[in-house]
């Protein structure tokens, strides 16, 4: 089992009613309910994986406008932080987009409209991180020996 | 045999997994070889360094008799470093691994704080001079020279005149062994009436039971020694410098002012007390033998001290070197954190 940590910050409620989510890793739903700055669940993840969460109740009377039309209230949140395995995904969590009724904001942690922030990932996640890292910045070419080399030793550490 | 880099990478991602995890051992001195964090980011950058210090073995015993030292009842005692200068002396000549022929006339001890201090010291008095040195030579030297503008270039670069300056490790820094041009180095100094400072920091760590060095020459004004590379006190910063005659340079004037560190001095003074100057030698010599079959290193003449290809591409690659451009002693390894660590390297399936 992969663990997952969400961490969410301006959480915006209106009134008594507070955001809800629900994600879903390659399709199955992992957590429903209150967004909360923390969420933590396990979920069995793929090579390939599709993370979602999706901001699912949310409607037109949730943003209050004043008279100029500018916003006053509004149900939102934003997403800060994604720790998959004990390991914080850092900046690759802006390689992602935010899908809504309007089309596809990519890099958006600010759950706005309705919609779904959609994020893929490979596991283990450490061997993605470095590799994307590197196809972004081309500047860590022994990243998988150092990968291969790091999880050997872990291993024999640990006896796996 | 061929060199198991595989293996080098994996021990020394081990050794900063299990510092980080606090399951080494012994665990290391300085933050460039402890990660703080348990992340993989910095398990991963001081893995690189694992093996690049020249520092002593970290061995229990020493290490237990060290915590047990009350240093403090030194500062009490004014005739602390005369006590250590002398002492010194009298550990190394009774050393039979080498022979110093002429150390006799370096009866003027002078105790420094570590052998940076003696090389500052040897610099302030030789600044109108030009400094020569080694490929290979402990990096600090250039890297203060560049910052001060000192004027220095390296001994390959042009003959030894006697506006020169010579500082030599023996054994050399890089190899652990005599460098191949000592015998030369001399000679010129000599004829070109060249002062040469002859470092054996190392010495105490050979391994070779003949060790032989000429010091009766006049170029040979200093020499000296320091405990840093030889007992884990080298955060204390003990050193001394001898020479043939007194040299009235800031540190001897710091001494006979009587104002040396009484702690360091102490310290010093029971670790030589209580260990021969081959301790680690001695003991380790079988561990060096079989750490470099393990790995397919070739064993040096001081005794944590192995040759091989370096194991990553930092510290070899132009801009990547640790901490200075002119630290090139990235084929050296020292083999103390293997020493230290049987246990935790056994645990692991590395010991076999």
């Amino acid at each position: 089992m992969t663990r997952f940590e969400f961490y969410f910050k301006n959480i915006n409620n209106i009134g008594a009613k507070i955001p809800q989510i629900e994600i879903r890793l390659n399709d199955s739903t992992i957590y429903t309910g209150q967004v909360k700055n923390q969420i933590v669940t396990e979920a069995m993840t793929m090579g390939q994986n599709k993370l979602e969460i999706a901001f699912v109740n949310k409607v037109n009377r949730d943003t209050i406008v004043n008279a100029h039309g500018d916003i006053v209230k509004d149900l939102n949140f934003e997403l800060d932080r994604v720790v998959i395995d004990h390991r914080d995904i850092e900046h690759l969590i802006w390689d992602s987009h935010y899908r809504h009724a309007g089309g596809k904001i990519d890099g958006c942690l600010f759950f706005g409209p309705l919609g779904s922030f959609i994020l893929e990932f490979e596991t283990p996640v450490l061997k993605w991180m470095l590799k994307t890292n590197h196809e972004k910045n081309n500047n860590d070419p022994e990243w998988e020996e150092d990968y291969n080399y790091y999880t050997e030793a872990w291993n024999k550490i640990h006896k796996k | 045999m061929e060199q198991d880099t595989q293996k080098i990478n994996e021990i020394a991602y081990a050794l900063m997994i299990g510092s980080a995890r606090d399951e080494l051992d012994i665990p290391g001195e300085y933050i460039w070889n402890i990660p703080e964090k348990n992340n993989v980011e910095e398990i991963r950058a001081k893995s690189r360094s694992v093996f690049s210090s020249g520092n002593s073995i970290k061995d229990k015993q020493v290490l237990q008799f060290i915590q047990g030292i009350n240093a403090v009842q030194y500062l009490k005692d004014p005739w602390i470093s005369k006590k250590f200068e002398e002492y010194f002396h009298e550990w190394v000549s009774a050393c039979t691994r080498f022979n110093l022929k002429g150390f006799d006339q370096f009866k003027e001890g002078c105790f420094a704080q570590g052998s940076q201090e003696y090389f500052l010291n040897f610099y302030l008095r030789n600044r109108t001079k030009r400094f020569r040195i080694h490929r290979g030579e402990y990096w600090w030297h250039m890297e203060v020279w560049k910052n001060l503008g000192m004027e220095w270039t390296y001994i390959d670069e042009g003959d030894i005149t006697s506006n020169d300056v010579v500082i030599v490790s023996t054994p050399f820094a890089l190899t652990g062994k005599v460098h191949k041009d000592l015998e030369n180095t001399i000679t010129l100094c000599e004829k070109h009436n060249a002062e040469l400072m002859l470092d054996f920091i190392y010495l105490p760590n050979l391994t070779s039971e003949n060790f032989e060095i000429d010091l009766n020459y006049e170029c040979i004004k200093t020499i000296s020694f320091s405990l840093s590379k030889t007992f884990p006190v080298q955060n204390a910063k003990i050193a001394i410098r001898f020479s043939r005659k007194k040299i009235n340079d800031p540190i001897q004037i710091s001494n006979d002012e009587n104002v040396a560190n009484r702690l360091s001095c102490g310290i010093g003074l029971e670790v030589m007390q209580k260990f021969e100057i081959d301790y680690m030698a001695k003991k380790y010599y079988s561990q060096q033998i079989h750490w470099c079959n393990v790995l397919g290193l070739t064993p040096t003449d001081v005794v944590h001290f192995a040759n091989g290809a370096p194991y990553t591409r930092f510290g070899r690659t132009v801009g990547q070197e640790f901490f200075s451009e002119f630290n090139n002693q990235h084929t050296r390894y020292n083999l103390g954190p293997l020493f230290e660590n049987t246990n935790f390297l056994k645990k692991a399936g590395y010991y076999e």
